[in-house]
């Protein structure tokens, strides 16, 4: 069996040390996008922990930030899609109930979880492209523009998805919602 | 008045998020067996066909054979329940289709292989990478599950392969165009068609549910669903009818649902006008479903 010499030990350990720091700056966002597009929490996850296992195993290089991260969406919806290509895919899971972070007894607390459920079911309702744009818009801030060489969709597109994306969720949540 | 993206960020915010860490992300062998894993829930999921409610609703009740389903039309698709269930869940109102998340299905608007989301949007080697990855697990997932899947690329080689199968492909001098490709994929109790007919596509989509107790399941397509309607054919068949609206297309789609005996038949037609839709529909033998 061959050892380790400490320069490669030392070497491995920095590997996962810069992974981990990746899988840090970026898990959260992938974890919302996948589970925006599945609504199953284990294969949002496997999405996640496969885009990931991408990054590792290619190391591809990025012109800087904002391509890194263009990147690691990109893969991500891809890999939803990956299994939503599949004729047999079932999602048959209840909407999911998340475990909600910092639980509170205050009935203004209780109110404002009330109010964060509803925009989910509304939100998680909408056909998938609208969810798609409206997440990538409202959430991660995303121009449109951005949003277009995301998905590879053209502005007017996007435009129109957004907008009805909107027009549903005003039917879901009512009128007095600003959507700016 | 309450500003969305404020209020959509916090919900967001809530959803927990599980750790992943480098070392379970380098662990080529957890990677395996989470695969399997994977596919297993996936299948057994599919197998079972019914979400959660139908297990707590149909608890010891003997088999029950229907020779129809309660077909709803969605925002965005299809629900179908089975008639007992749909009677015990209070009507049509409540179904696997609005309480559940439903079925997923390919995206519509990618009618053409080669144009695939996926695949466009990649522009370096990791899409080889996806592809390749992709066809080792189908390979895997015969072995791995049990579940016996098999592809055809032409109705001949459908008939060779699946002598028993109860499947009314219409006859493809009917679908309005030069066939170009056709592909056949037959899962236990599914069975899917594809198949390009110059700039139409056709797909159909059939489900058995002969040895279950019950069912309820949802179909999606990308974009609106407008215009529903019930379309009669001289046989006595009454199917429920629906476009579907992409933005920025062009090309019509309308989607028909039928369920006869214990199956259940979804018809996709993509560029086809609803006189060229209905004509196809017509010269579709449902009497084999007997």
């Amino acid at each position: 069996m061959a050892h380790e010499t400490n320069g490669q030990q030392s070497g491995r350990q920095q590997g996962i040390r810069d992974l981990q720091t990746t899988i840090n700056t970026y898990r959260d966002m992938l974890y919302k996008i996948a589970f925006m597009q599945l609504k199953n929490e284990q294969d949002a996850e496997d999405v996640v922990q496969d885009v990931f296992y991408q990054y590792y195993k290619n190391t591809p290089e990025f012109a800087g930030r904002d391509h890194e991260k263009a990147w690691f969406i990109k893969v991500t919806l891809n890999g939803c899609r990956k299994i939503w290509r599949s004729a047999w895919y079932r999602h048959t899971a209840p909407f999911p109930e998340q475990e909600m972070a910092g639980e509170s007894r205050l009935e203004s607390d209780y109110l404002k979880k009330e109010l964060h459920q509803q925009i989910w079911k509304a939100v998680y309702e909408l056909p998938v492209k609208y969810r798609e744009v409206i997440h990538l818009f409202y959430y991660e801030d995303l121009s449109v523009k951005e949003i277009c060489s995301i998905t590879g969709r053209r502005e007017s597109t996007v435009t129109s998805q957004l907008t009805r994306g909107r027009d549903l969720l005003r039917r879901r949540l009512g009128e007095d919602w600003n959507f700016e | 008045m309450n500003n969305f993206r404020k209020e959509y960020r916090e919900a967001e915010n809530r959803l927990y998020v599980p750790d992943i860490t480098a070392v379970s992300v380098m662990d080529e062998e957890r990677r395996r067996r989470r695969r399997g894993i994977r596919r297993k829930r996936r299948f057994a999921a599919a197998a079972g066909t019914a979400c959660i409610l139908m297990v707590c609703m149909a608890g010891t009740a003997t088999a029950v054979n229907y020779t129809r389903s309660v077909i709803r039309v969605t925002d965005n698709g299809f629900s179908i329940v089975d008639d007992v269930t749909a009677g015990r869940s209070g009507g049509a109102e409540k179904d696997a289709g609005e309480e559940y998340g439903g079925v997923i299905i390919p995206e519509q608007n990618n009618e053409y292989p080669e144009e695939q989301d996926g695949i466009a949007l990649l522009n370096d080697e990791n899409e080889i990478a996806l592809c390749d990855e992709e066809k080792r697990f189908a390979v895997y997932d015969a072995e791995e599950c049990g579940v016996e899947a098999a592809e055809y690329n032409s109705l001949e080689q459908l008939r060779e392969g699946e002598k028993d199968l109860v499947f009314p492909v219409p006859d493809l001098s009917l679908l309005g165009g030069e066939i170009t490709y056709q592909q056949y994929s037959v899962f236990g109790m599914w069975v899917f068609a594809r198949i390009h007919a110059g700039e139409k596509l056709f797909m159909m989509h059939q489900t058995d549910y002969r040895d279950t107790n019950g069912h309820a399941a949802a179909v999606s397509y990308s974009g609106a669903v407008c215009n529903e309607r019930k379309y009669s054919t001289g046989q006595g068949y009454i199917y429920t009818v629906i476009d579907s609206v992409e933005e920025e297309e062009e090309m019509p789609r309308i989607h028909a649902a039928i369920s006869v005996n214990d199956y259940e038949l979804i018809v996709d037609f993509i560029g086809y006008t609803e006189d060229e839709a209905y004509q196809i529909l017509e010269h579709m033998d449902l009497g084999i479903y007997f």
